[in-house]
């Protein structure tokens, strides 16, 4: 046996083809977009439906999340003891979601039962009946669940910090209490069922290893009418962002640690630039080895973690870098977030490292497409936006081709610290 | 069904291969018979600040995570009360690096001064972040002593004192791998698109020429038996008060493991489970509850915790809690009800399993139990329960000499 020499690395090869499986049409008779992505060994499937439920469509504070947790609480023929039942029975269940802009409403079921779950999992989307009891039973935990949430620290932070980035009118910027869960109503929340979850607005994708027999049942199921497109918030495309400019500080006292957030508004992501902020953003805090993490804990230990990202929803887009530290440390953390900051735009980024995180961008973007659940939110990114498949395509031609030179350009287009805003919540 | 090959190297390092060559990824795990139960009670909190600092160079290699980065590949790592577990996933092209760097740190680390410094303060403020700076955050840090008074399960794995990792020192860092960290105390799992003929080629060149270490052999005081019903109430200023009831249970090995775990899937697995529909649907007393087991590989704990609706006293919901616990006790499960906890664990195996990643881990933690073949029988055993097991469960767990409750108590500052 050769004994190895330890202090040379094995050969590495760099990730040349990435071939992403994509998703085609399915059952064309229902009355609204369908899509599949047939894949995986194990005998389950995916079903998620999106609904334009989001924050976006929201008049007032919990409206959307509300409504899209009611689904699975009552339908016109069944209670919410009967769904829970027959999920429960078949070895299934049903996942509730709502972002920036959609409502999401999933159902995971292993084949052998989509004959019994999947008519049930139809009803709830399209007869949900929202009974009283069930709907007091639901705000009273929102509520609690928001106290006890609003005791985190990291929690007021996303929250109060979106309303930096977007101003208190707009729906992505609202900023609640705990307070607004007494303005829902019954009719409030059955008038944005029927607003927003017809059936007719929705798109599904269907994942995992399709049965030939559920086109049919699909079909069966959701055999309607033809679309609805909803016009109550055409206006709202036109509400402005109204970033409030500057620092904020949230007084929490008793608190071991503040949480810090640094951030700004960016765009969305048919941007030319978009690309290369994904680049900038995972050099300086989107992944393990990032500036941020290997100064701020891997160097100083102020943190258990330190992050980056960069967000899209279809009106706007940020950058936000969000972190909890100890509280002594908060004013020398912020330094060293803005000493990060500078260097992007000072210094250009040496080619070693930029080398690392493009191998590092192109391995999470394999791993992101392994499996059909991945393969599903793959899809799902694009047709929220109505992208294709091209959008991958150029996204991993920028990772491969982007040059020190260019992340530096976008580094002094778009770092610069008078255009962030800043927020610590925590002990003053 | 998990198909994998074994082998095992001179120095006693066992290697398990999983092929599944369905995409182009390739995972290591790598799992150490270590885990907050061999820690001293005066050095708490050292298994898991052991694991951040494994991160910190070993004798070879300045860096472990930069190489895999570069490589495409992505790493972490978990400590509990009964392991260590380290894993990566990585394009199978670029696999050798994994093996280089775990067969380093496996040789020997780096042992940097700075890396030690660091570390120390990361985990502190990973313990501010999770269990100081959360509201009901240090609740496990009272139930695990009041439940266990000998068993070393009596601290979590972030420690009983945080003055214990402000305290480390590198002779302690030093002998804790001297006695944990060799071939004969770990397991080394490849799965994904990996070939058994080239894995021993490679596991051979990396890790053949590492000293076996000698296999730790455990001896932990077994936790004597509970004899008197336990409490302990905390105030915090929290929105609502909540209660946490720990009894002692069977460790995950044991032939009884499986009834008792569908017995609090009964009571509390999903919407149409017991506690739910009774405590927080129907009497309103509860926001949400659930019932669980800890699944430690001694003997552990069966626990209840949940949220009380505002306006209900401790007493009331402690009693409603009886109630259902009675009932559990006094009738047998209807056929039904227990076909359909079966169909809920083998649902959540089908899922679990779509993922090569976690087919790894479940493999080196079945080894780590018992033997990694046992993992394909977990299903036959739950099939095989009676209600009448579950029943005879209920009847040996749910009394209250067996139990410690404590109260959480919401006080406004």
């Amino acid at each position: 046996m050769s004994i190895p020499d330890r202090a040379i690395a094995p050969a590495t090869n760099s990730i040349s083809d990435i071939s992403v499986m994509e998703a085609v049409p399915f059952a064309d008779k229902i009355g609204f977009p369908a899509f599949s992505i047939h894949s995986g060994s194990q005998e389950v499937v995916k079903i998620e439906f999106l609904f334009p439920a989001g924050l976006f469509h929201q008049d007032m504070p919990f409206v959307a999340s509300t409504t899209n947790s009611m689904l699975q609480e009552g339908t016109k023929s069944s209670s919410a003891n009967e769904i829970a039942k027959a999920m429960d029975y078949y070895g299934s269940y049903l996942d509730f979601d709502i972002g920036k802009d959609y409502g999401y409403a999933s159902l995971y079921s292993p084949n052998k039962y989509l004959e019994n779950t999947l008519p049930v999992f139809a009803d709830l989307l399209m007869n949900s009946s929202i009974p009283d009891e069930e709907l007091d039973i639901y705000l009273n935990k929102a509520k609690q669940n928001f106290a006890v949430n609003m005791q985190k620290v990291g929690f007021v932070a996303t929250n109060k910090f979106n309303e930096m980035l977007f101003g208190n009118e707009h729906p992505y910027g609202k900023n609640a209490t705990g307070g607004d869960f007494d303005n829902l109503t019954r009719e409030i929340v059955e008038n944005h069922y029927s607003d927003c979850y017809q059936i007719g607005d929705a798109s599904v994708i269907i994942s995992g290893n399709i049965p030939d027999m559920l086109e049919d049942l699909l079909t069966d199921q959701f055999a309607i009418s033809s679309g609805h497109t909803t016009q109550k918030n055409a206006e709202k495309s036109t509400l402005l962002i109204q970033t409030q400019k500057g620092k904020e500080f949230v007084s929490k006292p008793d608190s071991v640690q503040s949480a810090i957030r640094v951030g700004r508004i960016l765009f969305g992501k048919t941007h030319p630039d978009f690309f290369g902020m994904i680049v900038l953003n995972t050099i300086l805090g989107g992944y393990f080895g990032s500036r941020l993490m290997a100064n701020i804990r891997e160097d100083k230990g102020y943190t258990y973690g330190i992050s980056s990202s960069v967000n899209s929803a279809q009106h706007a887009g940020y950058l936000v870098i969000s972190t909890e530290v100890g509280s002594d440390v908060t004013s020398n953390t912020l330094n060293e977030i803005y000493i990060e900051l500078r260097r992007l735009r000072e210094e250009v980024v040496p080619e070693k490292e930029l080398n690392l995180v493009k191998n590092y961008m192109l391995g999470a973007f394999l791993r992101s497409t392994d499996g059909p659940f991945n393969l599903a939110d793959k899809f799902k990114a694009i047709l929220e936006y109505n992208l294709d498949y091209t959008y991958y395509t150029q996204f991993i031609n920028t990772v491969k081709s982007i040059t020190s030179t260019e992340i530096n350009e976008l580094a002094n287009k778009y770092l610069q610290e008078g255009d962030f805003q800043e927020l610590i919540v925590g002990k003053s | 069904m998990i198909n994998f090959e074994r082998f095992q190297l001179d120095n006693g390092l066992k290697v398990l291969v999983h092929e599944d060559s369905s995409s182009p990824l390739a995972v290591m795990d790598i799992i150490y018979n270590v885990g907050a139960r061999d820690e001293d009670f005066n050095m708490t909190g050292f298994a898991h600040l052991f694991e951040h600092l494994m991160f910190g160079g070993s004798v070879n290699i300045p860096s472990y995570d930069k190489p895999i980065e570069d490589a495409s590949g992505n790493n972490n790592a978990f400590t509990s009360n009964d392991l260590t577990n380290y894993y990566l996933t990585i394009p199978s092209t670029n696999l050798e690096t994994g093996f280089w760097l775990e067969s380093d740190r496996m040789l020997s680390l780096a042992f940097s001064e700075k890396s030690l410094e660091v570390q120390r303060n990361v985990v502190i403020e990973e313990y501010r972040q999770r269990y100081l700076n959360q509201p009901y955050g240090d609740a496990w840090l009272h139930l695990r002593p009041l439940a266990y008074k000998l068993h070393p399960y009596r601290w979590p794995t972030i420690g009983r004192d945080i003055a214990h990792i402000e305290n480390a020192q590198m002779k302690d860092v030093k002998d804790f791998f001297k006695k944990f960290y060799c071939p004969a105390n770990a397991t080394l799992v490849l799965a994904g698109d990996v070939k058994t003929s080239n894995i021993s080629k490679l596991a051979e060149k990396w890790f053949g020429d590492i000293p076996s270490g000698g296999k730790h052999e455990r001896n932990l005081p077994v936790e004597p038996v509970q004899s008197e019903y336990r409490e302990l109430e905390l105030e915090r200023d929290v929105p609502v008060n909540s209660i946490y009831s720990a009894y002692h249970m069977c460790a995950r090995g044991d032939s009884k493991f499986h009834s008792t775990d569908l017995l609090s899937d009964i009571l509390s697995n999903g919407k149409s489970s017991r506690l739910y529909c009774s405590l927080v649907q129907d009497k309103k007393m509860f926001l949400d509850i659930n019932a669980y087991v800890t699944g430690d590989f001694d003997a552990g704990l069966f626990v209840i915790s949940g949220k009380i609706a505002p306006g209900v006293a401790f007493e009331d919901a402690e009693g409603a809690i009886e109630r259902e616990l009675k009932k559990i006790t006094e009738n047998v499960v209807p056929d039904k009800e227990l076909q359909k906890v079966k169909n809920k664990v083998e649902a959540s195996l089908l899922f679990s399993e779509m993922n090569v990643l976690n087919r790894a881990i479940s493999l080196a933690i079945f080894e780590l139990l018992s033997k990694a073949d046992d993992i394909n029988t977990e299903l036959e055993k739950y099939f095989a329960v009676s209600a009448n097991d579950v029943q005879d469960r209920a009847t040996e767990i749910f009394h209250s000499g067996n139990s410690s409750i404590l109260r959480y108590i919401s006080k406004k500052k």
